[in-house]
């Protein structure tokens, strides 16, 4: 499906390289996840995927389409992309008109149009703000526009850069929920994210890249537990395995406050006999 | 074309001259082209500004405004060409449109002067921090500063305009709008329509700019002025060259 | 410090208002955090204190604003920035200048700091926010996290006595968003900084706030002490607000009546919490061994 080989990028001849030797395949139906520090390059290599940039070498290719002779515009029938940052990607005047400008530029009938918008701002919360200029609206706000106007196009492949930005918990939930169904269809799914929650709870896979290299690619739960690595990437592990660490092996098994709380109240009281 | 205009940064000679230099250097250069109407003149002229950019290390990125700069050039020229009936007849491109010698001598030399009066100045814009420039135009010229400030963002708009569009384009395309054909007569077709959501977007940036530069504390009382700007030897030799070339274009003509 | 009276606001051409009756104290030296769904109107919060709502945004505007005594409505953006820093949402719009250290000594210079001051500052704010090897970059081409770094280090360095900010860390790695709340505790406490952030980290919230308030449609609906706020855990859950890990935790402990003293708000005290409670085990656990026998 998304085959990446040998692919090395930099801006500029003489900038440092960006990326650096990045083999990847993604299969249909895989839900990535992509991490990394800030600067160590996730948007330059989503951008690769639908051809807004062109390796400097190695190749890139989707469903068999190398995007280096192929047009973004054509890539974008098998590729939805959403920009890390709203703004590079609302340009129209209402709402309505940018979910709109994709689906006319995939020929599609009109008399659906209208329906499918519809559906797709209901899903994102958005049908009351149809008519709204999308830059009066707040970044959260205009965050799920952008979404809704690459969701709607029902592509195979979602790259999604930073989709819950300045989304609250409930919000962002509701967003990885729409995701992680269109997953479920069969959808291929790649994504960056800052939030282990997230990355932990929705994606299968877990691609760590630093300074421009693959530094882990494996099954999310496996990539979680290495933590020289994560602190490489700038993460940290969430709150309670933090917590449970601090004890040795006592509470090794602890992934979640409910385990914790069970893990305390056994060991409070040992032989579930309470005094 | 958007790095065409911004600022490199680094650390050579070219780099550490005055501003006002550096200034000085492209307005006189662009005046003497204009002055002088001789080939070989702004044929050297053209190859010295490729000398500074070489020596100030911009020259790939210099690259593109030579690129550009010729195509400009190219079709002012042939332009001239056909429309310069005077002089003697060497061909005839189309019946009655003769390609003349004084037709090819003239659109040759306004191609030349094009170039060689235009990439000083981008150079220019390439090698001088806008904050020294800024500086420069505030202490040494004692223009305003809010006046000053509005020219050398006025000349960060430039690049700034075309990265937007390079944004939208790039939105655009990504949702299966064809920005990326390379058949010019539909590129222009396709990026028509583009011109009014580029303007509306730009004012809001203008405005946005305006929120922030407020709440920075801009033009609220005096400045302090982070960088001393020297005056070195190179300044003054570098002056001195200016103005020989400036006389020669004068005495040649 | 800054005292809304009763403000309300609604945005030019919308009926709705955006925040609606405000009443706000907040003393120099606190350390505030604000959290909420997208367009609770905290931004719009924000912009009222630091003067950009009235004098940019038009609208309906009831109530008045104070900021160190001075009513915003009748000091100018430029006087009231004297006072109070600004970090916005969007780091890419605020952006003036091409250079990294451009845009930090930007501002220095609009307040006469001396140049060599501006020299330390420039070093000592890229630092705090971990980007000095990007100090002669072009700003235009940094990603999404080393541009909002960039904005957080250009507020910082002018060291204003209030520093409001909106999102700061919306796009920074964890370690990198730690690395702004310390360095903005530190502010806090070695300058008395007050601090206004918006924020939807609750986690780093609650570690690093003395006050948090909770925005819903318009209104600050919780207001005060970060552990009494923090007690309202099912209310929070309910207006779709994550609560700390740790908080979740003890809340659990308590239901099983195994703890019942104050919140947690970082995982230090939560370690105490649960030293505590498997300590008091053993001496039960111990005792009732002792009666045993
Ligand atoms: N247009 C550009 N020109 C030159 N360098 C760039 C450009 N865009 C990004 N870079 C540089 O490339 C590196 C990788 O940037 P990229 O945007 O891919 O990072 P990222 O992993 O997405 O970071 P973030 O989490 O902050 O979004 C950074 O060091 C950045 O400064
Ligand atoms: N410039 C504007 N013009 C009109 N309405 C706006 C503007 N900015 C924000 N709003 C509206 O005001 C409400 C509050 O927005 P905001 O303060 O940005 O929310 P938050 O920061 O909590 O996400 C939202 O409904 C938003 O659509
Ligand atoms: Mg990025
Ligand atoms: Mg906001």
């Amino acid at each position: 499906m998304i085959s990446i080989q040998h692919l090395t990028y930099r801006y500029d001849k003489k900038a440092p390289l960006i990326l650096d030797h990045i083999n990847l395949e993604i299969n249909k139906g895989e839900c990535v996840a992509l991490i990394g520090q800030n600067g160590s390059g996730k948007t330059t290599l989503l951008k690769q995927l639908n051809g807004l940039l062109k390796p400097t070498s190695g190749r890139v290719t989707i469903n068999g389409l190398d995007t280096a002779t192929t047009k973004t515009s054509a890539l974008a029938r098998h590729i939805g992309y959403l920009f890390q940052n709203p703004d590079h990607q609302i340009f129209c005047n209402t709402v309505y008109d940018e979910i709109r400008f994709g689906l006319l530029n995939i020929q599609c009938p009109p008399e659906e149009i209208h329906d499918r918008i519809k559906r797709i701002a209901g899903l994102l919360g958005l049908e009351n703000k149809l008519t709204r200029d999308p830059f009066t609206l707040s970044r959260g706000e205009r965050q799920r526009v952008a979404l809704a106007s690459v969701l709607v196009l029902e592509t195979d492949i979602l790259v999604l850069d930073e989709p819950t930005t300045g989304q609250d918990y409930r919000e962002c939930v509701e967003i990885m929920e729409i995701v992680k169904e269109l997953n479920r269809k069969g959808k291929t799914i790649i994504m960056v994210s800052h939030d282990i929650e997230v990355v932990a709870d929705y994606c299968e896979r877990t691609i760590i890249l630093h300074q421009g290299r693959v530094l882990e690619d494996d099954a999310t739960h496996v990539v979680l537990r290495k933590s020289e690595s994560l602190m490489l990437s700038g993460l940290e592990p969430p709150q309670i395995i933090q917590l449970a660490l601090r004890f040795g092996p006592l509470f090794q098994h602890v992934r979640s406050p409910e385990d914790m709380a069970e893990a305390v109240a056994a060991c409070a009281v040992p032989g579930g006999v309470r005094v | 074309m958007k790095q065409m205009l911004e600022y490199v940064h680094g650390d050579s000679v070219i780099h550490r001259l005055n501003p006002l230099v550096k200034l000085l250097w492209a307005f006189l250069t662009c005046i003497a082209c204009f002055i002088s109407s001789n080939h070989l003149f702004l044929l050297g002229v053209l190859l010295s500004t490729v000398v500074v950019a070489a020596s100030g290390s911009v020259l790939a990125r210099a690259k593109g405004v030579y690129k550009a700069l010729f195509i400009l050039g190219f079709l002012l020229m042939l332009f001239q060409l056909l429309f310069t009936p005077y002089g003697r007849v060497y061909f005839y491109i189309l019946p009655g449109v003769p390609v003349t010698d004084q037709g090819l001598s003239f659109s040759l030399l306004l191609m030349l002067r094009m170039m060689a009066a235009l990439s000083p100045l981008s150079l220019m814009l390439m090698l001088t921090p806008m904050n020294e420039l800024l500086t420069a135009m505030t202490h040494t010229l004692r223009i305003p500063y809010r006046y000053a400030f509005v020219v050398v963002t006025a000349l960060r708009f430039i690049p700034t305009f075309s990265r937007e569009m390079d944004q939208i384009m790039q939105a655009q395309r990504s949702r299966g709008h064809e920005t990326d054909t390379r058949n010019p007569f539909k590129k222009v077709k396709v990026i028509l329509p583009m011109c009014i959501p580029l303007l509306i977007s730009s004012v809001r940036r203008i405005e946005t700019m305006a929120i922030s530069l407020e709440t920075r504390g801009f033009n609220t009382g005096p400045r302090s002025c982070r960088k001393k700007l020297g005056f070195t030897r190179f300044d003054a030799l570098a002056i001195i060259i200016v103005m020989a070339v400036l006389l020669l274009s004068i005495i040649i003509g | 410090m800054i005292r809304f009276n009763n403000v309300s606001f609604a945005y030019e051409g919308s009926e709705e208002l955006a925040v609606r009756n405000i009443n706000l104290h907040i003393d120099k030296g606190e350390f505030v955090g604000i959290i909420g769904p997208s367009g609770a109107g905290k931004s719009t919060l924000v912009s009222l204190i630091n003067g950009v709502i009235p004098h940019f945004h038009r609208g309906d505007y009831y109530g008045e604003v104070l900021v160190c005594g001075k009513d915003t409505l009748e000091s100018t953006c430029g006087e009231i920035s004297r006072h109070v820093g600004s970090v916005f949402q969007d780091p890419e719009a605020q952006m003036v200048t091409t250079v990294v250290e451009d845009e930090i000594a930007f501002g220095l210079e609009n307040f006469n700091v001396p140049a060599g001051e501006i020299e330390k500052r420039i070093t000592e704010s890229l630092k705090m926010v971990g980007i000095e090897h990007l100090r002669h970059r072009g700003t235009a081409a940094l990603s999404g996290g080393q541009k909002q770094r960039v904005t957080i280090a250009a507020a910082i360095a002018l060291r204003p006595e209030i520093l409001v900010l909106d999102e700061p860390t919306s796009e920074l790695d964890p370690q990198g968003s730690r690395q702004v709340f310390q360095t903005l505790k530190r502010l806090n406490q070695e300058y008395g900084m007050t601090i206004l952030i918006v924020e939807q980290k609750v986690m780093l919230l609650s570690e690093f706030c003395s006050r948090l308030m909770v925005m819903e449609k318009g209104q600050i609906i919780l207001d005060g002490p970060v552990r009494q706020v923090l007690e309202h855990h099912d209310k929070l859950l309910e207006l779709g607000i994550n609560c700390p890990r740790v908080v979740t935790l003890t809340k659990l402990l308590k239901d099983a009546s195994l703890y019942d003293g104050d919140i947690p708000v970082d995982v230090d005290e939560a370690e105490q919490v649960v030293r505590k409670i498997l300590e008091g085990a053993y001496d039960q656990h111990t005792a009732f061994d002792l009666s045993l026998r």
